[in-house]
């Protein structure tokens, strides 16, 4: 028999409160060890609070919370751990580097070893930018720093707290995947928060979505994607249309293959194809908009408004013919 | 942020008890109004002159207030915003009057336009016989521009925190320069320029050292005389009660309207670079307005005191050099600011890493403190501590505990601004880095507000060496001071001798002021 893999962070029932108001509901997830998991959605949904809370920054108001072996905060039984005292690393949003010390002293701060900060340097890609200063960073750099700073206290889980947002878009990919590659390669869990479903989709192994305070969904980011639980869910991931389907599968975007159970089907705007003649319901197309890699085919289909994604366009008032590709899932209509 | 929920209540306790200390002098003064009873306020109540000097208070206030205000706006616009040759320079520039303490600008109103004065001696052989008079109301006002900055500040912050789209904005919907400025930029001004104005006045009815030198009998004036005076001291408790409740009012309209300034203003988080405004042929206009500001209020001290000194020399004077009395200020200034620095870090540091109950009562304590004038500080001080702890009167000690009262408003409020710029992330990065909370303010917030600490123990000993009345009032006897001898001199009308001190105080004050803006940034 092999061990169960130990969780990094075992959160149960979390709920936490700014002040008497509570910002996060009964919140349960876990992150095992090594693995990447996102914490995705809007402003105001709790996903900050929440990595507040896993690093010691703010006391949860019930539930329980534990970083390894350790139970970290548990309200019930009177259990806390100050921050200094949890294995966890954070990368804040904007990377609070102390800007009185070098790139070197930043990182020894709370070194485990000391003579490990040229080989993180190295290892973020900062070779000998040991003696600069800080605040002679781009915010690039200052992001790599901010990261060999985390790994040198080598924590059992990193908090990434939208670490690229304040980076150029042409750096913020580059930047995301070397940041996740180095830290996946030390062993360490991490929790990435984000607004950007691209980012969740792409960095983590799981996606928890959030919205106002509570857990939607949490799973890999293909079942996230493709099987929704819910209308928000869908939403949260991407652009989605969400149509009424009978039993037998047929809806206004002609029969769909469904899974899952609900009287409503969600479609990505990749599944629609468009024809100008042929099989499929027809539609007329109000509007095409190039966006680079594919062009943005606004139609309506009865009194629907769909967007599709296709390699051409078409002309404003044209008729087209569309049907739905691959298999759509099926969700209830509320959240 | 810390976390919200707890509030740290030893920060809560030493700022408490910090605000306190802000309003000593007024429970001095009460205690002290109590125990004499109400036979001296009735003689202050009927007496004509309490009016006169409460209707020139005001009337000084107001007109200091509106002339300082006219000069800044005008000086603020011109140097924050246009394309004014010199512009970046005179943002400086115009901010060094406030160097010039109220005794000193006193001396250059009677050195350089009273009669036998400077200009009169350069227009007598045009015939000029009769030089207006100085020692009046407009002398006083003249003197007490030099507070100008004080609108100016306000005024330039309120300038920079205003989106500049908005000019954009009414320009591209058909305004000229004169209807945008009037229609969108005087709008977002209006609550700083009263701000500012109110800070003039405020200044201006607790003034002492140009009053005094000009004879002029405010409130602040009259209540000194009391003071001196053998039979009349029972007055000084009232009348000093009273200029405090003027100046508390004062503030309560300040409060008022900088919380309105804070609520209405369409202000930014973000700091947005003004477009520079392209004045055309008004660019030498806007030059040579700011350049005469600078001209009076910084070369005009400076050349009269060259010229009195000068003359002194020339007619056989001798030089003294005034080296005891700088060392007396500097012993006091060092000494009150070490105190006052060690005294508020903590307090400031609770309030901005942690939560401190009731920060706001506690704020408005402070502000009390703030607005309390200097003699009425050291009057309440002389009313209690003679009639209860007399050897304490007149003491090194006593001047301390003055000067550690009057300027902890001062200490906190800097302290509190430059910690603005410690971000509160790194007290969290530096705990989830393994600090505890108290290794981590000694190794990353302390290093960090080290230029705030800075700032802060500078501006108490610059405030504490330019300090008149309590030095005068308190301060041991044969203990002269820079100000004292600067005011003593100035008094009986010994300028080429006054001309020494002068120098050394303009030289530390221009150098603390510069030195204080460099660490503020």
């Amino acid at each position: 028999m092999t061990q169960p893999p130990t969780l990094a962070v075992d959160a149960r029932g979390l709920t936490i409160a700014w002040g008497r108001t509570p910002v996060v509901h009964d919140v349960s997830f876990d992150v095992r060890a090594g693995e990447v998991v996102a914490l995705l959605g809007e402003s105001g949904s709790g996903k900050t609070t929440i990595l507040r809370a896993l690093a010691g920054l703010h006391r949860i108001a019930a539930g329980t919370l534990s970083i390894g072996a350790q139970t970290v905060d548990a309200p019930g039984s009177r259990t806390w751990a100050p921050p200094e005292k949890r294995s966890v690393g954070v990368v804040f949003q904007d990377y609070a580097l102390f800007p009185h010390l070098s790139v070197a002293k930043n990182i020894a701060y709370g070194a485990a070893d000391r003579s490990e900060v040229d080989t993180l340097l190295g290892r973020v890609g900062l070779d000998g930018y040991g003696p600069r200063k800080v605040t002679e960073l781009s915010g690039g750099e200052q992001q790599r720093v901010a990261v060999a700073r985390v790994l040198a206290q080598r924590p059992r889980v990193v908090l990434l707290d939208e670490p690229f947002s304040n980076l150029n878009r042409s750096l913020r990919q580059q930047l995301r995947d070397d940041t996740v590659g180095v830290i996946r390669a030390t062993g360490a869990a991490a929790v990435l928060v984000t607004h950007d479903p691209e980012e969740a989709l792409a960095c983590a192994d799981r996606v928890a979505i959030l919205r106002d305070g509570r857990l939607l969904q949490l799973d890999t980011p293909e079942h996230v994607y493709r099987q929704p639980s819910c209308v928000a869910a869908a939403h949260a991931t991407g652009d989605a249309f969400v149509v009424p389907v009978d039993a037998d599968g047929r809806s206004a975007l002609g029969p769909l293959q469904t899974t899952g159970d609900g009287g409503f089907a969600v479609i990505r705007p990749e599944q629609i194809m468009l024809s100008t003649e042929g099989n499929g319901v027809v539609a007329s197309v109000t509007r095409s908009a190039f966006v680079g890699p594919v062009v943005q085919v606004t139609i309506e289909i009865g009194d629907q408004t769909v967007r599709a994604l296709h390699t051409g366009s078409f002309a404003a008032g044209s008729v087209v013919h569309a049907r739905v590709d691959g298999t759509c899932h099926r969700v209830e209509a509320p959240c | 942020m810390a976390n919200r929920r707890d509030t740290s209540w030893v920060g809560t306790l030493l700022a408490a008890l910090l605000a306190l200390l802000c309003v000593v002098p007024l429970v001095l003064l009460v205690v002290r109004g109590a125990v004499d009873g109400l036979g001296p306020f009735r003689t202050v109540l009927a007496a004509e002159s309490t009016g006169a000097a409460l209707t020139k208070s005001l009337l000084l206030g107001t007109l200091s207030g509106v002339v300082a205000v006219a000069v800044a706006l005008p000086a603020a616009w011109f140097s924050q915003v246009t394309d004014m040759p010199g512009a970046r320079v005179f943002r400086v520039l115009l901010v060094l009057p406030l160097a010039v303490p109220s005794y000193v600008s006193g001396f250059v109103v009677m050195a350089a336009f009273a009669h036998n004065g400077w200009l009169h001696g350069l227009l007598r052989p045009f015939g000029f016989e009769d030089a207006p008079d100085v020692y009046s109301l407009w002398g006083v006002v003249l003197a007490l521009t030099w507070a100008y900055p004080l609108a100016l500040l306000q005024i330039q912050a309120a300038l920079s925190r205003t989106d500049p789209a908005m000019w954009g904005a009414a320009r591209t919907l058909g305004a000229g320069p004169w209807r945008a400025f009037a229609d969108v930029v005087l709008p977002a001004l209006r609550a700083p320029m009263a701000t500012g104005g109110l800070l003039v006045g405020l200044y201006a009815i607790g003034d002492f050292g140009a009053v005094s030198l000009l004879r002029f009998e405010s409130l602040s004036y009259l209540v000194y005389l009391r003071h001196k005076s053998l039979f009349a001291r029972a007055e000084v408790v009232p009348l000093s009660l009273l200029l405090a409740v003027v100046a508390l009012v004062l503030v309560v309209i300040v409060l008022v309207v900088g919380g309105r300034t804070a609520r209405g203003a369409r202000t930014l988080d973000v700091h947005r670079a003004w477009p520079t405004i392209e004045l055309g042929r008004w660019r030498w206009v806007a030059f040579a307005f700011c350049a005469t500001l600078v001209l009076v209020f910084v070369g005009l001290p400076l050349g009269v005191v060259g010229y009195w000194l000068t003359r002194g020399l020339r007619l056989g004077a001798e030089l003294r050099m005034p080296w005891d009395d700088a060392a007396h200020s500097a012993i006091l200034g060092g000494v009150s600011a070490l105190i006052l620095v060690v005294a508020a870090i903590g307090p400031a540091l609770a309030h901005r890493f942690g939560r401190v109950g009731g920060a706001r009562a506690l704020r408005t304590l402070t502000f009390v403190g703030y607005a309390l004038p200097g003699i009425v500080v050291a009057l309440s001080m002389v009313s209690f501590v003679v009639r209860w702890v007399e050897p304490l009167y007149q003491t090194f000690g006593l001047l301390v505990i003055a000067y550690v009262i009057r300027f902890t408003p001062l200490a906190l409020g800097t302290l509190e601004d430059g910690l603005q710029r410690v971000g509160t992330g790194l007290m969290d990065a530096a705990r989830t880095l393994g600090a505890s909370r108290a290794r981590a303010t000694l190794t990353v917030i302390l290093p960090s507000a080290a230029p705030a600490i800075g700032a802060a123990a500078l501006g108490v000993f610059i405030a504490v060496v330019k300090e008149l009345p309590a030095a005068l009032i308190l301060g041991p006897l044969e203990y002269d001071t820079l100000s004292t001898r600067i005011w003593t001199l100035t008094e009986d009308a010994f300028y080429a001798l006054a001309a020494v001190p002068i120098f050394m105080m303009l030289g530390v004050a221009l150098i603390g002021l510069i030195a204080g803006r460099r660490l503020s940034r």
